[in-house]
């Protein structure tokens, strides 16, 4: 009997030993953890006197580094892609936890005030539920809220979630953050801006306007519960003290269509004693173009440049912070502000962009590529239209870009001793989507052709499937049509 | 309700609890059972469970009449009514839209165009397996092999016990009926070999079965876009696809019963490892070819009526056996197939053959020969139509258009973990029949054990296939 007694506890020690380690193991890896793991070291070392929330509108917009710069004081931005008012409050609640800030500015959009139906808007608001505890009652509420009964599970336990993807994990590597492709983006205090421009088509834009799309701007987006959710969040920010400003970002969709919300936003802030600020107003002060814009709903990292410059001045004019200029972790701010601010702002630029639409190999196809010249540095995105079963294509090969100029003198020096007559970069398209960026740093300025193909990662043998040629590649100024 | 899915990994632990609290009083431990079978088959559709009272009803009550009828004519009568009303109930169910399709068809060929019409009808959950318990009982008692019960109670609890209620094991009255008498005590040993049971099922099913099945499914929809290659391999990962989805089934239903004292036959033993026809059907669904044996081959005059009789008696009880599977002509050849080939066999076990059975090289070429004809006469079973099941047929060896075969549905690290997973399962079934491998396991110290039954629970939850929005459904449900 004595002996039953201990093989049941031994049994029930490891199933829970391996139920814990095994939900560290299968947690999920995205971007959000990076944020959260960052946010707290700097919480640690400094009070956040400035913290952003929302959504993606949010994280693309508004860089912390430039609010630094400009206020003198410290910020974070905790926005997270399509998060959900309700869940917002409570990622305030636990933030809140860690730091005491004196303005809180939460970027509210439609879709942050509907109910997650599809499945991917579902998964997104995991990466704030993931940040707070099991036990807790609000999460559960919140759970209740968003997902049926069967997703319950998956919901709470990272295991049953993502247990489908066992071949992508490890069992010794327990860091959720996620790698980061610099080339792909800028990322520093939560803040994530892209390089990436809108697909420009005369067709579809007049101004900033989107002529294709038709929306009935009448219809009314703020629900009961979506209003009391605001007022929720504005109270619980309130009882401690913190000033909060709720904000629309530049959404050229918002903008022309669902203008009713920013009405309807600023009655509900003047109600609960928060001001509100619709940026959509200020194209004009801000300097927006088209082109800073990633796509019709985000700005890109120069329209974040833009916007983020706009928002602390307006901060700095509204509210008073302490001069954190002093403190180490402010300073270090400044430092990595100076290294990177050539990245925030369009200087010399040239843009040449073509559409494509050629096939590399069966499954894979370019849809267009764009070269975003800056002195000697050439940004080079390619978008490719890709099927199912892409995958596989990726998985072997390798790109390569290459630029082949007029004037052989004008290659680079490495290419000179490789006896090369281009400059060329390469990238391994293994867990590369369907947007890739290059780097290629090169002064050749008279360009004959680029070179688009396909080489096996294990050793160049030769182009695998097409060739594509680009000619008469000629840069023009991104602001121009 | 399915024993993979949520609602069952809740119903289960609270029936399992009160079913022990009441475990001592028979009439309220009964009750229990009838009231959660009930509960159980309700959860799939309630509609459904007047049908399954009504079958209970009627076989309990034809049951005494045959028993306490003097004359044979009698007895006779009420077997045939009882015979009549649940295969009728079958026959309504299963077979109508069948029969009328048949019927039209057979107007075709002789030049007459019949409108094409069927029924809406459901096809009940399981009525082909506890229709067939039921028929067992009264034909028992018709026999005299059997005494009528006058516990209502015990035989309606019988009839719809939820362990093997939906797809088996097919009990007889006389194994299973008598369990409803007896009272038992918490017995931890059977307690522990039920849920190890229940979870190598879990195993079966969820790791093996349903990940085969994405592949299979993928490839006997759309046959014509398939090399032959590609179908060689579908039928293949089919054939381990049922096995795993069957067996898993059985062997989840044997361990339920067995946590609550109850013991079910066994319904499958390594049957990709048969040497014969013959032998793959004393080891596949082993609770329905003894039933076809003892409720159709005997009455039809079994070997007892000369040699021809003997062969045209198994050739028909594998058609029906066929027809008890499916309502299509797919099902009928498969059954056919495998009865052309038992009569080929009966006919050759008189010849002596060059290679000898027992011999390792004979035992690999016959476990092979008799894998190869299992997998061809599954085309039969699998696919979607006759036509479909023609066009594979005909195809299997045209490799023109050889595809990876990992754009098959399965991607290289799903495929070959379906590889391993069904190596492994061979691996065990081939050892379990030498060397029983729960008492193995049961010499090995408790913390190794223990370490093994969390490995299996974690294995099935990390590696098991939950299905897309839901659980995949057990195959024999449709039968």
């Amino acid at each position: 009997m004595k002996k039953r007694v201990y093989s049941i506890i031994i049994f029930i020690f490891l199933l829970a030993l391996g139920f814990i380690y095994l939900n560290k193991v299968f947690a999920t890896r995205n971007i959000y953890v990076n944020v959260q793991e960052d946010f707290k070291k700097l919480a640690k070392q400094t009070n956040i006197d400035i913290l952003f929330y929302g959504s993606s509108h949010s994280y693309t917009a508004y860089n912390p580094l430039i609010i630094n710069k400009i206020c003198k004081t410290t910020s974070y931005n905790l926005g997270s892609a399509d998060l959900n008012i309700s869940l917002t409050e409570m990622v305030l609640k636990e933030t809140l936890k860690q730091t005491q800030p004196k303005l809180i500015v939460l970027e509210i959009y439609k879709g942050s005030l509907l109910k997650p139906i599809s499945k991917k808007v579902k998964g997104y608001q995991l990466r704030a539920l993931d940040i707070i505890s099991n036990f807790s009652d609000e999460k559960y509420n919140n759970v209740k809220k968003i997902y049926n009964k069967d997703e319950y599970l998956g919901v709470y336990f990272p295991l049953i979630r993502n247990h489908s993807k066992w071949n992508e994990y490890n069992l010794i590597n327990l860091s959720r953050r996620q790698k980061l492709s610099v080339n792909s983006h800028f990322f520093y205090g939560g803040y994530r801006g892209h390089y990436q421009m809108i697909e420009k088509d005369k067709n579809i834009y007049e101004g900033f306007k989107e002529i294709m799309v038709k929306r009935d701007s009448s219809i009314s987006i703020i629900n009961d519960q979506s209003k009391n959710d605001i007022i929720k969040f504005i109270t619980t920010a309130k009882n401690k003290n913190i000033e909060v400003l709720i904000i629309s970002s530049p959404d050229l969709r918002a903008r022309f269509d669902n203008y009713r919300i920013f009405d309807e936003l600023k009655d509900i802030c003047e109600s609960s004693g928060a001001s509100f600020l619709n940026l959509n107003d200020h194209y004009n002060e801000m300097e927006l173009s088209l082109l800073d814009f990633m796509d019709p709903s985000h700005l890109n990292i120069y329209g974040g440049t833009k916007a983020t410059t706009f928002l602390a001045e307006y901060i700095n004019e509204n509210y008073r912070f302490n001069n954190k200029s002093s403190e180490a972790s402010w300073q270090e701010s400044i430092e990595v502000y100076n290294e990177s601010k050539d990245l925030f702002v369009r200087e010399n630029e040239g843009l040449y962009y073509q559409p494509i639409n050629k096939k590399l190999l069966e499954n894979t196809i370019i849809k267009s590529v764009s070269i975003l010249k800056k002195n000697r540095k050439n940004e080079i995105t390619i978008t490719f239209d890709l099927s199912e079963q892409f995958k596989d294509d990726f998985k072997n090969n390798n790109l390569s870009f290459k630029i082949i100029p007029v004037n052989k003198s004008e290659v680079s020096e490495d290419s000179k001793i490789k006896g090369w007559g281009f400059d060329k970069v390469d990238i391994k398209l293994k867990e590369q989507g369907s947007i890739i960026k290059l780097q290629l740093n090169s002064k050749i300025t008279d360009i004959e052709k680029a070179e688009i193909f396909l080489y096996n990662t294990e050793k160049y043998t030769g182009v695998i499937g097409e060739k594509i040629t680009l000619n008469d590649i000629s840069f023009k100024k991104p602001d121009e049509n | 309700m399915l024993f993979n899915s949520i609602d069952f990994a809740i119903f289960f632990p609270i029936f399992f609890i009160l079913y022990w609290i009441v475990a001592k009083k028979l009439t309220l431990r009964n009750v229990l059972i009838l009231v959660g079978s009930y509960i159980f088959y309700a959860w799939w559709d309630w509609r459904f469970l007047f049908l399954i009272i009504f079958s209970s009803f009627v076989d309990y009550f034809i049951g005494q009449k045959i028993y306490n009828s003097d004359s044979k004519k009698s007895k006779k009568r009420y077997l045939i009514i009882s015979l009549l009303t649940n295969l009728g109930l079958l026959a309504y169910f299963k077979y109508t839209n069948f029969f009328i399709d048949s019927f039209i068809n057979s107007f075709k060929l002789f030049g007459a165009d019949l409108d094409s019409f069927s029924l809406h009808i459901i096809l009940p959950v399981g009525i082909s397996f506890y229709t067939f318990q039921t028929l067992s009982y009264t034909i028992d008692i018709y026999r005299n092999q059997l005494k009528p019960t006058k516990d209502w109670l015990a035989f309606f609890s019988f009839v719809a016990f939820f362990p093997q209620l939906v797809a088996g094991p097919i009990e007889r009255a006389s194994h299973l009926l008598p369990q409803f008498f007896k009272t038992y005590s918490f017995n931890y040993k059977l307690f522990k070999s039920g849920l190890l049971l229940m979870a190598f099922g879990l195993f079966k099913k969820m790791v093996i079965a349903d990940r085969l099945a994405i592949l299979v499914n993928e490839v006997y929809n759309n046959p014509e876009i398939y090399s032959g290659t590609d179908l060689i391999i579908a039928t293949i990962f089919f054939a381990f696809q049922i096995y795993c989805d069957f067996s898993g089934y059985s062997d989840i239903a044997i361990g339920i019963a067995r946590t609550m004292g109850f013991d079910l036959m066994k319904n499958f033993d390594a049957p990709y490892f048969s040497k014969s026809i013959t032998d793959f059907w004393r080891r596949w669904h082993i609770s329905l070819s003894t039933w076809f044996r003892d409720y159709v081959y005997i009455p039809l005059g079994g070997s007892r009526k000369g040699e021809y009789r003997l062969y045209l008696n198994l050739f028909i009880v594998f058609v029906v056996s066929g027809l008890w599977h499916g309502a299509a002509i797919t099902f009928i050849i498969w059954g056919a197939i495998h009865g052309i080939i038992i009569v080929f066999e009966k006919v050759m076990g008189n010849h002596r053959l060059a290679v000898n059975r027992t011999s390792f090289i004979g035992a690999t070429i016959f476990t092979t020969l008799t894998f190869v004809i299992v997998c061809f006469a599954w085309i039969f079973f699998r696919a979607n139509s006759f036509s479909d099941s023609i066009y594979i047929v005909n195809n299997l060896f045209d490799f023109s258009c050889l595809k990876n075969v990992f754009m098959l549905g399965l991607p290289e690290h799903e495929f070959k973990l379906a590889i391993i997973a069904i190596l492994a399962l061979l691996g065990f079934d081939f050892i379990h029949r030498k060397f029983n491998a729960l008492k193995l396991l049961n010499k090995t110290h408790f913390i190794v054990r223990s370490l093994v039954y969390v490995t299996i629970i974690y294995v099935i939850i990390i590696f098991g296939v939950y299905g897309d929005g839901g659980v995949a459904e057990f195959i024999y449900f449709q039968f």
